[in-house]
C-alpha cells in the first residue's frame, strides 16, 4: 500500500470525495447585506477583535459587525483559519469567511484577517494545529494567495500567524525566529503574487518576559531583533504586536522587564534602531479584563477608563496603525475570566464599555 | 444459511453489543468509585485564589466552602481530601486527563460541557441580586422611585439595566467599586459579593450563575454520592462548617454568616 500508486489514488479518491462534499453541502443562509455604510468616529485607530471564526449563523456575524460600526470603531481583526478555509489541498470552502468579509466590507469596516491553523493533511498525526514543518511553508502560502486573491479590494491586511513567539503557537517546536521568518517571506511573495496592494504582517508577538532558552517563550523584543537579523524587515510591511495592559494603566511607562500598554513602544524602537522607523505597527490584540477573581483583573470601571484612554494614547502615536481590543463578543459563554475581555455578551447585550467607548468615539466624553 | 436465521444472528449481535455497551458504561461508573476508595484519597480540582470559598491560609491549608465540601465529600467516602491547586482555566482539562477525580472551585454550571461533564446538583448562586436594608423594599416592584447602586461598569449594572426594563421609573447610582455599592441601602451585587453584607436582604435574584461540583460524565456513582453528602449539608441543622443548615444552600443567613469575609 505504500506505492505511489497506491497512494495518489487514495488521495485522488478522497480528494474527488470532498470536492463533492464541498459542492453538496448547503450554502450558508444569508442575510441582506444593506446598504453600504461608514463608521463615524473622532478617532480613526479604533479596532476591535472580533471572535466570529466559530459563530455560525449569519445574522448574528452581520449584527457583530453593525454593532462595531455603530460603536466607533473603524478596524476589525478576524481569525480565518487555514484548516476550514482549505480541508483538502486545493479544494477549498469559502463560505463563511465570505460572510465575515462581505458584511464588514458592507458596515465600511476594514478587516485585517489573520490566517493560520494547519490542516491535518499539512501536518503529521497528533500534531498541535500550530505545528508546520518547512517542507509544508509553500502550501501555506498557497492559501496565502488564494485568500489574498479571493479577497482583493476587501481584505487589505494580512497577519501571517500568530504569536510565533510562543511555543504554544510554534506547534511546541523550539522557538524559531528564523523559521518564522523564512514563513513569513514565503507568505509575503505569495501574498503579493495575488495581490500587490495587500499589507503583510508580521507577528502577531506575544508580549513575554520569558528568560532566553525558556521552553514556552521568547521575549518578544528579542524575538523582533532576531525575526530583522534573518531579514524579516523585507518581507512585511508591518508589524502586528498584542499589548496587553493586565493591571496597569496605559500610561505606565514601558521598561524591558514590564508587560504593559506601552510595552509596544519597545518594539518601535527596535524597528526604528533596525532602518525601519517608518514601518507601522497595528496592536491586533490589547486591552484589559475585569473579571472579579483573575489577578491580572482590574475594576470594571478602570477597566472602562483604561481602555479609553489608550484608544486616545494610540491616536498620538504616528508610528501606530490601528489598536484592536481584545475581544468583542464571543458566541457563547467561555464561563471563564475570557468573558470579562468582552464588549458584548453573547445575547448581543452592550456592557457598559460599549455604551462608553462608543460615546467616546462619537465625541460625547 | 437462510435469510431469517442470518436475521436471527444479527439481532442477537446487536443485543449483545448494547449489553456489553451497557455493562461497560455502568463498570466505568463504579471503577472512579472504587478508585478512589482503593486509593484512599479524593483529589479535588480547585484554584485557592478565590476566597471565600477557596485560599490559603497561613498555613498553606486550602480553607473556604468548596474545601468544606470537599472534606465533607471524602468523609462520607471513608477516605481523604486531597487538593490539587490548578489554574482556573486548566480545571476541566485536570477532570478530563483524570488528575483529580472533582472540580469544587466556585465552579458555574456550563451547560456547554455536559458531554464530557457531569454536574451536582448546584450548591450556590452567584448571579446578580437585588438586596436591601430598607424595610420598604419587599419585592422588585418597591424599587419604583429609588436609587439603586451598582459598581460601575460591573454586570450587576448589566443586571441593573434590565431591571429598569420592568420597573422604568428606578434610578441606577454606578459606584467607583462594588464596595462602596454593597454598602449603599439598596444595591444589586452577585451573589458572592453579597456575602459581605449579612445584615441585608436579598429582595430577588435578578439571574441564576449556581456553582456545582463537576465529575468526569463515566464517574456516575461518585456524582451519586457527591449529591448525598450535598443533600446532607442543605439538611443539617448545624450552624457552620461542615454541617450548614440552608434548605437553599445559598441565601442562607447561617450559611452566610458562616463564610462572609
Amino acid at each position: 500500500m505504500n506505492h505511489p500508486f497506491f497512494r495518489n489514488s487514495i488521495f485522488l479518491l478522497l480528494a474527488i470525495a470532498a470536492a463533492a462534499g464541498v459542492a453538496r453541502c448547503a450554502p450558508m443562509p444569508t442575510v441582506p447585506l444593506g446598504p453600504p455604510q461608514t463608521v463615524q468616529t473622532i478617532n480613526p485607530k479604533m479596532g476591535v477583535h472580533t471572535r466570529l471564526t466559530d459563530e455560525v449563523e449569519p445574522w448574528k456575524i452581520k449584527y457583530t459587525l453593525q454593532l462595531v460600526r455603530e460603536m466607533g470603531a473603524p478596524w476589525v481583526v478576524e481569525y480565518f483559519p487555514w484548516a476550514y478555509a482549505e480541508p483538502l489541498p486545493g479544494i477549498f470552502d469559502w463560505r463563511h469567511s465570505d460572510t465575515v468579509i462581505e458584511h464588514a466590507h458592507r458596515q465600511g469596516l476594514t478587516v485585517i484577517a489573520r490566517l493560520g491553523f494547519v490542516p491535518p493533511w499539512a501536518r503529521p498525526a497528533d500534531s498541535a494545529t500550530s505545528y508546520l514543518s518547512p517542507e509544508r511553508y509553500g502550501d501555506f502560502g498557497d492559501y496565502v494567495y488564494a485568500f489574498a486573491k479571493r479577497y482583493r479590494g476587501k481584505v487589505d491586511y494580512l497577519i501571517i500567524w500568530n504569536e510565533p513567539n510562543l511555543a504554544l503557537e510554534w506547534g511546541f517546536q523550539p522557538i524559531d525566529p528564523v523559521g518564522y521568518t523564512d514563513l513569513l517571506r514565503v507568505a509575503y511573495r505569495r501574498a503579493k503574487q495575488a495581490n500587490p496592494d495587500v499589507r503583510v504582517l508580521g507577528g502577531a508577538l506575544a508580549p513575554t518576559l520569558a528568560p532566553p532558552g525558556d521552553e514556552f517563550g521568547m521575549n518578544d523584543t528579542d524575538y523582533l531583533q532576531a525575526m530583522l537579523d534573518a531579514g524579516a524587515g523585507d518581507a512585511m510591511d508591518g508589524l502586528a504586536a498584542h499589548a496587553y495592559g493586565w493591571v496597569y494603566p496605559p500610561e505606565d511607562p514601558p521598561a524591558p522587564g514590564v508587560v504593559n500598554f506601552r510595552r509596544v513602544e519597545l518594539l518601535h524602537q527596535i524597528l526604528v534602531a533596525n532602518g525601519y522607523g517608518d514601518m507601522p505597527i497595528h496592536i491586533t490584540e490589547a486591552g484589559w479584563n475585569d473579571h472579579p477573581r483573575w489577578t491580572r483583573a482590574v475594576k470594571p470601571g478602570q477597566r472602562i477608563e483604561y481602555t479609553i484612554r489608550a484608544y486616545q494614547l494610540a491616536q498620538q502615536w504616528d508610528w501606530l496603525g490601528s489598536v484592536s481590543m481584545w475581544a468583542f463578543r464571543y458566541p457563547r459563554p467561555a464561563q471563564t475570566y475570557q468573558d470579562y475581555f468582552t464588549f458584548i455578551t453573547p445575547d448581543f447585550t452592550p456592557k457598559p464599555i460599549y455604551d462608553a467607548v462608543k460615546a467616546y468615539a462619537h465625541g460625547e466624553k | 444459511m437462510t435469510r431469517t436465521r442470518w436475521l436471527v444472528i444479527l439481532g442477537a449481535a446487536v443485543l449483545l453489543a448494547i449489553a456489553a455497551r451497557l455493562a461497560l458504561v455502568r463498570w466505568q461508573g463504579q471503577s472512579g468509585l472504587a478508585e478512589i476508595r482503593r486509593r484512599g484519597t479524593l483529589r479535588i480540582g480547585l484554584d485557592a485564589s478565590f476566597p471565600p470559598f477557596e485560599s490559603l491560609d497561613a498555613d498553606g491549608a486550602v480553607v473556604g466552602l468548596d474545601a468544606d465540601i470537599a472534606r465533607a465529600i471524602a468523609t462520607d467516602l471513608g477516605v481523604r481530601a486531597e487538593f490539587v491547586n490548578i489554574g482556573f482555566d486548566g480545571l476541566y482539562d485536570a477532570l478530563k486527563i483524570g488528575r483529580v477525580d472533582a472540580v469544587i472551585s466556585g465552579l458555574p454550571i456550563d451547560p456547554l460541557r455536559t458531554r464530557d461533564v457531569a454536574y451536582s446538583t448546584p450548591y450556590f448562586n452567584a448571579g446578580q441580586m437585588l438586596i436591601t436594608t430598607r424595610p420598604d423594599v419587599q419585592s422588585v416592584a418597591d424599587v419604583a422611585g429609588k436609587t439603586v447602586a451598582v459598581e460601575w461598569g460591573s454586570m450587576a449594572e448589566l443586571a441593573a439595566r434590565k431591571l429598569k426594563e420592568s420597573v422604568p421609573d428606578v434610578t441606577i447610582s454606578p459606584q467607583p467599586d462594588a464596595e462602596t455599592a454593597l454598602n449603599a441601602d439598596l444595591a444589586v451585587v452577585d451573589g458572592v459579593l453579597r456575602l459581605n453584607r449579612p445584615q441585608a436582604r436579598t429582595v430577588a435574584v435578578l439571574d441564576d450563575n449556581w456553582y456545582a461540583v463537576a465529575v468526569n460524565i463515566e464517574n456516575s456513582t461518585l456524582l451519586a454520592e457527591i449529591n448525598r453528602t450535598l443533600d446532607a449539608i442543605k439538611n443539617s441543622q448545624s450552624p457552620c462548617g461542615l454541617a450548614v443548615p440552608p434548605s437553599e444552600f445559598s441565601h442562607s443567613p447561617n450559611v452566610e454568616s458562616c463564610y462572609a469575609r
